[in-house]
């Protein structure tokens, strides 16, 4: 993503995040009921009451989705932060200062990717206990280390260019430097690193709340499916109310973040 | 559920790591599980009575209808690996002990009402002092491999569980003074105190196991053998896939049903029913969801049989924490909580309502003018007369100062139970108590419920939903284990309740053989139970199962435990 020159795609992406963002702001607002709310018999079929039927315990499917948009996209925001501010630090630090400290992190970095991801993620979950805030340190801790792998290749780049070397002459130390020189180069790349690293965490959190191991208290698009899974709606035909709806919305917001991240220049957006 | 608890949630957690992809993953939640099923099951009081010469069994000399058609091929998916399927290896309470009732013999069995009848033995001869019990063995029982089973494989039996520590065998047989086998049919059993639950907890559960296979066994938890006395060889095990039984044409009860019987291992419901559905497998022992039932009716080709369950759902509190330790803050919670509305909510009606005593109410121990009652206003009346009320005015009552505000928690694999829970907390905020749900995976919730399964070992929790199993359930002298205050007896107290009340009486039933004043003390335990609720009864839940008809119709539902048990299999047979 570059400032300034926005291509089309970015701007479908922006428009459709806006949009998903604005529901979650005003899901009390939109939602035609309160979703923790009992308003309907359990597995009621889609009727002019509830557009969208009603769960296991008759809470309106419908303002579920709404609401539930409040709590992904909550989710996947937090959960990028963290793994992008990671990331970041971990990039400059590695990238910066060369040496032991450089080696010694850069070796983590390795080692944290070749971990397999899906189930370190399960086990994480499952040990740490359900909470939306586990979730959100266990999505930012397994996902960090790709952001600081790019960020160390741009500070490389950066470090040996003659601005930076300059500056080093003119006698600067190395925290002016990250702060004025470096971290400014980094600060779309990071930005790009941020948005890809949402959309995958929107995905997580719905697969491990699918999986019963988000907090099943909860209305996050995942949970909903945890429940639509647990009450047999693949089998009883409820899925196409109870489960295409939470699933589209998180394609949605998965391409919208896709979409705001995406790049003409490969270089700028790809891990 | 099971005997050894962690390990299932150890699998749990395999189960998840083996599902690649995180979205296509199908876990398994919807079970309910219950927690570790204590030990053994006790005996209701009639069958403490000596008993007489024993009905014959209904040998299966009328010609069942499908007995003249091709050998019947069955497969029944079941829900769990119990591994190699002998008594030290088997792994869950269900449907593992009924796995290894196929293939093994008791001396009783339960009926179709769960009440202990005779089997393997004839009958059981009670001295007048209640101490010395003996038993007349048919003379017709065979091993798999043609050998008789005699008083020595008894005997040998239950002194090999005496001597090889196991979950679920070794505390019925523990405590007897001696085993004798004077000729081949009889054995007599002498017991260092009465005990009416005799029947139930030991000989109707207990499996017998061939002395001349056993004999010289050192780890028999590595022991691969399978061969028993039962309907159904083991012919085949290939571990997470399917087990394959074929019948033992020479069963002393009769020819079993089905010539073959193969279980496919199914843990994800969804695929299970799908294949019932499909016609790839005949029936389940997995119980059909509420949700799923009126479908299943609604098809000619499938048929559902169904019953009352006797695994119970309840709320249970930590009795020795302020404010839950008052009896009267417990009744005004209990009043406040519409078990009818959960049972039509979470279960769709397909359940009965918590009996405060907690016997559900088809037990004929149950004394009816016990029952829940349901009116909030009495409850906010409760509460106030206590003084807890809310003096700054955010909503929740102040008790000693403290705000109402328990945390409820609930194992987070059981959807059914974090629903109740999400409508028991909404219904505590009527009444000014501010519940805060919180879903914990099952290890760590016993970790603070019932450590180490040892309720000497304390508790640290507020609120949690819970239940038992059907055995808890079936004997209703097994009570005791629920509110004893002395741990050697209230060995499932898990919520520390503490009444001196029902300590005298329980100490009474441990001696009482005589089924009338059994009676007369279970309901006046009853009552005490529903005065002071260490728990709040939610439900038990109906037990539901679908079947395709046309290849087998010989289920049989056994009272509050379901239809997979040996007797669907002996067509005919009447214990």
């Amino acid at each position: 993503m570059r400032p300034g020159r926005l291509t089309t795609p970015n701007v479908a992406g922006l428009v459709l995040l806006a949009a998903l963002a604005l529901l979650a702001l005003a899901a009390e607002w939109v939602a035609p009921y309160d979703p923790a709310e009992r308003t309907g018999a359990p597995f009621e079929k889609p009727g002019p009451a509830h557009w969208l039927g009603t769960n296991d315990i008759g809470q309106d499917i419908l303002s579920e989705v709404i609401f539930g948009a409040r709590i992904s996209l909550q989710i996947g925001v937090l959960a990028a932060a963290l793994s992008v501010a990671l990331g970041t630090t971990v990039g400059l630090l590695a990238g910066f200062f060369r040496g032991a400290l450089g080696v010694v992190l850069m070796r983590l970095v390795d080692m944290v990717l070749v971990i397999p991801f899906a189930p370190l993620m399960i086990l994480l979950a499952a040990y740490l206990g359900q909470s939306v805030w586990n979730l959100i340190v266990v999505i930012g801790l397994v996902t960090w280390a790709r952001p600081a792998r790019v960020i160390r290749a741009q500070v490389l780049t950066l470090t040996g260019q003659e601005f930076v070397l300059a500056a080093r002459a003119l006698g600067a130390g190395p925290l002016r430097i990250i702060a004025t020189h470096i971290f400014p180069g980094i600060a779309s790349l990071a930005m790009a690193q941020f948005v890809l690293a949402a959309s995958s965490a929107i995905l997580v959190e719905a697969g491990l709340s699918f999986l019963g191991l988000g907090d099943p208290t909860q209305k996050s698009w995942g949970t909903i499916l945890f429940y639509a899974q647990a009450r047999n709606a693949f089998l009883s035909g409820a899925w196409v109310w109870w489960v295409l709806p939470p699933g589209l919305m998180i394609t949605a917001s998965v391409l919208a973040f896709a979409l705001v991240g995406h790049s003409p220049h490969p270089s700028a957006a790809r891990t | 559920m099971s005997t050894q608890p962690l390990c299932i949630s150890r699998k749990q957690v395999l189960n998840l790591l083996l599902t690649s992809a995180l979205l296509a993953a199908c876990s398994a939640p919807g079970q309910p599980t219950e927690p570790a099923e204590p030990a053994a099951t006790q005996a209701p009081a009639t069958a403490a009575v000596a008993t007489e010469a024993p009905p014959p069994l209904a040998t299966a000399t009328s010609v069942p209808p499908t007995a003249t058609a091709e050998p019947i091929s069955l497969r029944v998916a079941t829900i769990t690996d119990e591994t190699t399927l002998q008594p030290y290896t088997y792994v869950s309470g269900y449907p593992g002990w009924n796995m290894l009732s196929l293939v093994y013999d008791t001396l009783f069995i339960l009926d179709t009402n769960s009440q202990p009848k005779p089997w393997v033995a004839t009958g059981d001869q009670v001295s007048a002092d209640g101490l010395v019990h003996t038993l007349t063995l048919r003379d017709d029982v065979r091993w798999h491999d043609g050998q008789p089973l005699t008083s020595a494989d008894v005997k040998f039996a239950y002194e090999f569980y005496q001597a090889n520590n196991h979950g679920r065998w070794t505390l019925p047989v523990r405590d007897i003074v001696s085993i004798e086998a004077p000729d081949d049919t009889t054995v007599i059993i002498t017991l260092p105190a009465p005990d009416p639950s005799f029947p139930t907890r030991l000989l109707a559960d207990v499996p017998i196991i061939p002395r001349h296979v056993w004999e010289g066994v050192t780890d028999p938890k590595t022991f691969e053998n399978a061969l028993g006395s039962g309907p159904f060889l083991l012919a085949e095990y290939e571990p997470e896939q399917f087990y394959r039984f074929t019948a033992n044409p020479d069963y002393f009860a009769g020819k079993p049903g089905v010539a073959e019987l193969l279980m496919p291992i199914i843990k994800d419901p969804t695929t299970v029913f799908a294949a019932l559905k499909s016609g790839e497998i005949h029936a389940t022992t997995r119980e059909l969801a509420p949700e799923l039932v009126a479908e299943f009716k609604a098809d000619p080709t499938r048929r559902v049989l169904s019953g009352p369950g006797y695994a119970t759902t309840l709320l249970q509190f930590n009795n020795e924490r302020a404010p839950w330790d008052q009896a009267e803050v417990r009744q005004a919670v209990a009043l406040a909580i519409d078990t009818r509305m959960l049972v039509d909510t979470v279960l769709l009606g397909l359940g009965t309502p918590g009996n405060p005593g907690w016997l559900h109410p088809a037990q004929p121990f149950h004394d009816p003018a016990i029952a829940a009652t349901y009116d909030v206003e009495r409850a906010k009346t409760l509460l106030d007369e206590l003084g807890y009320t809310d003096t700054d005015g955010d909503g929740v009552r102040e008790a000693a100062g403290q705000p109402m505000a328990p945390v409820l928690l609930v194992q987070a694999n059981n959807p059914g139970r974090i629903r109740a829970a999400e409508l028991i907390a909404a219904a505590m905020q009527e009444i000014g108590i501010a519940v805060t749900v919180s879903a914990e995976e099952g290890t760590s919730l016993t970790a603070k419920v019932w450590p180490d399964f040892d309720v000497a070992k304390g508790r640290d929790f507020d609120w949690t939903m819970f239940g038992w199993s059907a055995p808890v359930q079936i004997d209703p002298l097994r009570m005791a284990t629920l509110v004893d205050s002395d741990v050697r007896y209230g060995t499932v107290n898990i919520g520390g309740y503490r009444s001196a009340e029902a300590d005298a009486l329980t100490a009474q039933l441990r001696v009482t053989t005589d089924p009338e004043a059994q009676i007369e003390l279970v309901r006046k335990l009853e009552a005490t139970i529903a005065r002071d609720l260490p728990f709040v009864m939610l439900w038990y839940a109906d037990l539901n199962y679908a079947f395709d008809p046309a290849v087998y119709d010989g289920w049989v539902f056994q009272m509050g435990q379901g239809v997979f048990n040996k007797l669907s299999f002996l067509p005919g047979v009447t214990p």
